[in-house]
């Protein structure tokens, strides 16, 4: 609990309009996009800018109270849970967009500002921003850094952390640090590339300037369907090999079929599929053809039942509507389930998707895949009835196995969700004792207190022994 | 409680639980968008909501000004992957919530002045026609008609809104239809569903139906959604029947006139564009008509971003006005501002709700911005008013 | 330490791997200091072995891939031991279905490449020296080239990483999948920090398909004014995707558009372009197109080229650094805004005419990265025209910095390399002092004297 005279402290920062601590205001931050982690935050704050946060951070500090920086709370993880209580920073009310120079091609923005925002002020002279995890239409771009998020894209253009140059942050000591900038290599090491993808443990971002490509001018869709998961997963692995890299290769299973099928969005695909495969490629007009042509060519080699292609923004927008609906239309076939994000390597997909299979059939879990194949990076979807004694926990349980497999073929434990509280688990398999230690120096030299959104990526248990 | 939308408690838990938490909704959301606050977001109010029912927060007031801090605008509906039925979860939820007497303050005091007054002002319902006084225009009350011009609250008392009862009345002389007024038009209701109140509803729903039906008209017209939208919509359901006449919003009537020639409108040259009033676009899924209506009559017709089926709300709509003027206001400087960059002189809507928070954004920006209804503006290049 | 004392830790350090005779350490120096000794260890666990040892006796350790970017850093503190790895040389994995490949930290980057070149695959990165450097080296310096451009740098390529640690311990940080977010991105930190945190023994790379067709888009321009109007044009108009956009965009100035001797034509600043596509008549619409803007601009002459042509001259491109080491001492890169790159070609040109320095400029126009080169008989104005272009860098603010990447000792000893530490040293410290606490690790050649 925090006292009455921090919260007058916090509130003298915020005032009363952006300071929540009645129990149903609060009750709403206490998970993240997932549910099964809750835990209520003492107060929320919502400053609107950096200096607010320094006074916010500083004010944790004195009194030693754990707080955390929260977007869009999108992130299935359980990142933003506040798990000890606390203030919660909820970054909300910054959300502009500072800069856009196109003569350097980067744009400078608050924390939450989302990706189509930046992209639709870039489009202006033709330019994008090009990561773009499945909720990027609204989750922030301080929450893309502080996961790395990925995206359909990242096969072709990369991961967030390619495409951050610089950081504004407030270190949990309360300095302002500027962390790299618009022009690249800043010497000494590589500071802004550990703070992307530390799921907001290292400090807190309040300005990032990112970099912003200019957009392909066009774009083919091929849709294939497949009899069998062994040859979809085969194709996949091919098309990388022949060197027509694909901007997108996404992968759904007949459950991810069956779900889209039963629902308000059905669109036509087979329910007797076991697979489809999507790629979209880019570039320009004339060249499209010559590398659909080979992506075609490899689909019908392992024995697709049909391909299909568009170049027209509605027949793309047809062959892509059932991938854009997939996992919103789980809700068809239960009432709740649990996502992984365990990445392998693309080779060992085909050995890997019927081991899922079989695995959720001898558990009676149903479990619908929808993908990013071109990376590698699964989704396993465990779908269950949450009103079902015990059923919550054991998908959960299903879910960390599926993940061990991943690490067993030479994967990881997560692609684009982060570790989180849901992995931290799993930290000790992925990583041995001497590389965790090297994580928690880090931990410990930017957050010496332990205040910032603590109980994250490692487990407890772990971080006492290496304390030690 | 839940008879009224035919779900059982637990087809209304089953609704509630196809929520995923994913969060895609909160960028849809004009209250989020304004006030970034999860509790004031669709997630938010949907999580708020489940946690009533799992009883780990009472049915209170301290809730309910999350719950009704909403413009009921649906555009969450559109933005969510797991067609989540928000609004039909929320009409149950106030329903439960004014049972409870857990409703915010501005609510109960509109509901007891629409059960007093039948109309939202608390003013004398027999002033309702006042309006044809005061411009001068001909409204004709009959016994029998074939159509049925629904006025409205808004546009019956507003003063600066009466032009557009006006506007409808002219063009309907101008035409020459077979139109009258209502006798004793009270409020549509929408209010009261927007409530909770249920029975209060279906009591307003079962006289206007009544005076409808005695005229024998086969189609009702009015230039305001919220009627539209209770008349077409929310009376068959409350009343548990279908009704004798077609609904019709006066964009389609004007749709349609000028489809058989019946309008010759001048060309209007000011940049305009056109703000979808989300009962009618997006609920009613009236989006071509208003713009075929404006296109036949301007050349220089410029689209806002966030319009149709993803139109942003204006600020006024739910019980938002009452229950949060200001954030209602915000609402609408926000919207007003995405207008603006369309370089549009002129803004058409064609909701007497919309126009009102509009014209004020406009005002308090002192901004030389015209805010007009779709009606208005027709009625003046045919030089009616 | 006592002479005596200290050989016999050396030797305690050494024990039984394989160092060379002191004849043949004869032939290394840093910065003018010569080791103790130079130690090739045949394994990644030997390396290990030998830092656990160094650490215990408080022995340094300079580890040596290709020995092309010893240059780069402050004058060490200590030079005891050079760690020479060219014995780790293997390709652990390849899988061409992978797009990926791993490899042990001392093999030499020319010889992967004819390996991944025969399934149609490369690694995208062309540093100088790639017929020497290792991939260790190129990690541990940052190095690239012309095609950085489009394909990214070391840190947008590099997926997993091994390391040797003083401790003696052997960690790996991200893995062979191309999408890893489990824990902190620590392979990021050993990128360019000149093994200073640990000795790289193992490293894993994204590649990329060969490109189907290339030429070179080159255009001469008299003023320098035309040439940053043409290059602004075309940086506008390039796309920066694998298959649609030109992989390099490259800028010279008269001195340096040297390397067009062969081709004939006129000194003026030169604009070249490595022109991709996926077929022929889209390539010649792409330099069509190209042809276009540099007239615009009052290109003196444009042309583009192919074949073995195109190649020799992007070998002598990407080899600039090391063709002019005869004729410049020194090397400096200049990262800043792509857009004030001409600004610093113009200063460059001032501030060597203000000197009576020899000179000469090239750039990653696309990149913001420039190299200037200098030479002069006398190193104070050396030191005056480094400092002052500098200190020019600096005022344009947004990061850009200048590090000095080659310079003879009497330059090194005036001038601090990396240039001045920013309010973030002292996380860089404290990482250095947590994961190499007895500073054994290449002593003081680092940014602020890590």
């Amino acid at each position: 609990m925090i006292s009455d005279h921090i919260l007058k402290e916090l509130e003298s920062i915020v005032g009363i309009d952006r300071l929540l601590r009645k129990k149903e205001e609060l009750m709403v931050y206490e998970c993240d996009g997932q549910t099964f982690f809750k835990s209520m935050p003492d107060v929320v704050v919502l400053p609107t800018s950096r200096d607010e946060v320094v006074n916010i951070v500083n004010i944790c500090n004195k009194y030693n109270i754990p707080y955390l920086a929260r977007g869009a709370g999108t992130a299935l993880s359980g990142s933003a849970v506040p798990i000890r209580g606390g203030v919660v920073i909820a970054f909300a009310r910054m959300n502009s967009i500072l800069e856009v120079d196109f003569d350097n091609q980067r744009v400078v923005v608050e924390p939450y500002v989302t990706a189509p925002q930046i992209t639709a002020v870039a489009s202006e002279k033709g330019f994008f921003y090009a990561p773009d995890p499945a909720s990027y239409t609204v989750s922030s771009i301080g929450g893309n850094i502080a996961h790395n998020a990925g995206g359909n894209h990242c096969l072709k253009y990369g991961v967030t952390t390619n495409h951050v140059l610089g950081l504004e942050m407030v270190l949990p000591n309360g300095d302002v640090l500027e962390l790299g900038g618009k022009a690249l290599d800043p010497p000494g090491y590589d500071l802004v590339g550990l703070m992307v993808g530390s799921e907001g443990t290292l400090g807190i971002v309040t300005k990032a300037v990112v970099r912003i490509l200019r957009k392909p001018p066009a774009t083919a869709v091929i849709l294939a369907i497949f009899d069998s998961l062994v040859d979809a997963s085969n194709t996949v692995s091919e098309v990388i090999a022949v060197g027509k890299l694909p901007a997108v290769i996404e992968f759904m299973d007949k459950y991810a079929i069956k779900a889209v099928e039963s629902g308000v969005k059905a669109c036509g695909l087979p329910l007797d599929a076991e697979a489809i495969l999507l790629f979209e490629v880019d570039g320009f007009e004339d060249e499209l053809d010559v590398q659909s042509e080979k992506i075609i060519e490899i689909c019908k080699k392992n024995h697709a039942r049909s391909v299909e292609m568009a170049k027209d923004p509605d027949g793309m927008a047809k062959l892509m509507a059932g991938r854009k609906a997939a996992f919103g239309s789980m809700g068809n076939l239960a009432p709740s389930y649990v996502v992984d994000d365990g990445t392998i390597p693309r080779s060992k997909l085909p050995e890997v998707m019927p081991i899922i299979r079989k695995w959720g059939e001898e558990h009676g879990f149903m479990i619908a895949n929808v993908f990013h194949a071109g990376e590698g990076n699964l989704h396993p979807i465990i779908l269950y009835d949450p009103r079902v004694e015990g059923k919550e926990q054991e998908a959960l349980k299903l879910g960390l196995d599926i993940l061990k497999l991943c690490l067993d073929v030479g994967g990881t434990i997560t692609g684009e969700h982060g570790v989180g509280i849901e992995k931290a688990e799993l930290m000790p398999v992925q990583y041995s004792k001497d590389e965790l230690k090297r994580m928690l120096f880090i931990k410990e030299i930017f957050d010496p207190k332990g205040l910032c959104n603590p109980g994250k990526i490692f487990p407890e248990k772990e971080v006492k022994i290496l304390a030690s | 409680m839940a008879k009224f939308n035919k779900l059982d408690q637990s087809d209304y838990y089953k609704l509630i639980l196809r929520c995923v938490h994913c969060g895609f909704c909160l960028q849809s959301c004009p209250t989020y968008r304004v006030l970034g606050i999860e509790a004031d977001s669709p997630r938010g109010r949907l999580y708020l909501t489940r946690a009533m029912v799992d009883k780990r927060i009472d049915i209170a007031k301290d809730v309910a000004n999350h719950l009704y801090k909403c413009t009921m605008c649906a555009n969450c509906e559109i933005a969510c992957p797991s067609a989540v039925k928000y609004t039909d979860i929320m009409f149950i939820t106030r329903e439960i919530m004014a049972e409870a007497n857990a409703v915010p303050l501005g609510a109960e005091q509109l509901v007891n002045t629409i059960n007093n007054a039948k109309n939202i002002f608390m003013m004398d319902n027999t002033l309702r026609k006042d309006w044809v006084i005061y411009t001068g225009v001909e409204a004709p009350i009959k016994d029998k008609a074939d159509m049925v011009y629904f006025v409205g609250c808004v546009t019956s008392y507003s003063g600066r809104i009466q032009g557009v009862a006006q506007a409808i009345a002219s063009i309907l002389n101008y035409v020459g239809e077979d139109w009258t007024l209502l006798k004793d038009e009270w409020c549509c209701g929408h209010p009261l569903k927007l409530e909770g109140a249920t029975k209060e509803f279906k009591k307003v729903a079962e006289h206007n139906v009544k005076m409808i039906e005695e005229t024998g008209a086969t189609k009702v017209v009015s230039g305001c959604p919220g009627c539209c939208l209770a008349l077409k919509k929310e009376y068959p359901e409350v009343l548990g029947r279908k009704l004798n006449f077609e609904v019709l919003h006066f964009s389609q009537i004007l749709d349609e006139y000028i489809k058989k020639g019946k309008l010759k409108i001048p060309k209007f040259e000011s940049k305009v564009t056109y703000h979808d009033p989300c009962e009618l676009g997006r609920i009613l899924g009236i989006i071509n008509e208003p713009r075929r209506v404006i296109k036949s009559i301007s050349d220089k017709f410029v689209e806002p971003i966030e319009r149709g089926k993803e139109g942003f709300c204006c600020g006024g709509g739910g019980l938002l006005k009452v229950t949060d003027s200001q954030l209602s206001e915000s609402i609408a400087n926000k919207r007003l501002e995405m207008l603006i960059k369309t370089g549009a002189e002129v803004i058409i809507s064609a909701c007497p709700t919309c126009y009102q928070s509009l014209a004020d954004a406009t005002s308090r920006k002192n901004k030389a911005l015209q805010v007009i209804d779709i009606a208005e503006l027709i009625a003046q290049r045919l030089g009616l008013m | 330490m006592s002479n005596k004392n200290s050989e016999l830790a050396i030797n305690r350090v050494i024990s039984n791997s394989e160092a060379l005779t002191s004849e043949e350490v004869e032939k290394f120096e840093v910065d003018g200091l010569k080791p103790k000794a130079v130690v090739i260890p045949k394994s990644m666990e030997e390396v290990a072995e030998i830092l656990k040892r160094a650490n215990d006796e408080g022995i340094s350790i300079i580890p040596w891939g290709g020995g092309t970017m010893m240059s780069l850093g402050n004058i060490p503190k200590r030079v005891d031991i050079i760690l020479l790895l060219k014995r780790l040389n293997k390709i652990i994995e390849y899988l061409p279905e992978e797009l990926v490949v791993t490899a042990e930290g001392g093999i030499i980057l020319d010889e992967l490449q004819k390996v991944l070149v025969n399934k149609g695959q490369f690694l995208p990165l062309d540093p100088p020296y790639s017929s020497l450097a290792t991939l260790g080296g190129v990690v541990a310096s940052n190095s690239f080239g012309p095609i950085r451009h489009l394909y990214g740098g070391v840190r947008d390529l590099l997926l997993g990483i091994k390391v040797a640690n003083s401790d003696g311990t052997l960690t790996k940080f991200g893995g062979k999948v191309v999408k890893n977010v489990a824990g902190y991105d620590i392979k990021k930190l050993y990128i360019g920090s000149i093994g200073t945190l640990g000795v790289i023994t193992q490293v894993t790379f994204k590649l990329a398909p060969l490109p189907e067709f290339e030429e070179s888009f080159l255009a001469v321009f008299n003023s320098i004014n035309d040439f940053v109007k043409a290059y602004k044009e075309v940086l506008m108009v390039s796309h920066s995707s694998i298959g649609i956009g030109p992989s390099a965009i490259e800028g010279f100035d008269p001195n340096s558009c040297e390397i067009l001797n062969s081709l004939n034509i006129s000194k003026g600043y030169l604009l070249a372009l490595k022109v991709l596509s996926i077929t022929k008549d889209s390539m010649r619409r792409r330099i069509s197109e190209l042809l276009e803007i540099v007239k615009k601009h009052d290109s003196i002459t444009a042309f583009s080229i192919n074949g073995s042509e195109h190649e020799s001259l992007w070998k002598k491109i990407q080899e600039y650094p090391n063709l002019s080491s005869n004729k410049f001492s020194i090397r400096c890169k200049i990262s800043t805004l792509i857009s004030k790159v001409g600004d610093v070609m113009d200063f460059t040109q001032k501030i060597s005419e203000k000197y009576a320095l020899q000179y000469s400029i090239t750039a990653h126009l696309g990149l913001g990265i420039l190299y200037t080169y200098f030479n002069s008989e006398n190193p104070y104005e050396l030191v005056k025209a480094i400092e002052e272009l500098r200190a020019y860098v600096l005022s344009i603010g947004s990061a850009s910095s200048l590090v000095v990447e080659c310079a003879p000792l009497s330059v090194k000893e005036k001038v601090d390399v990396w240039g001045p530490i920013r309010k973030d040293f002292f996380l860089m410290k404290a990482i250095k002092d947590r994961f190499d606490p007895k500073g054994i690790l290449n002593p003081g050649r680092f940014i602020g004297g890590i």
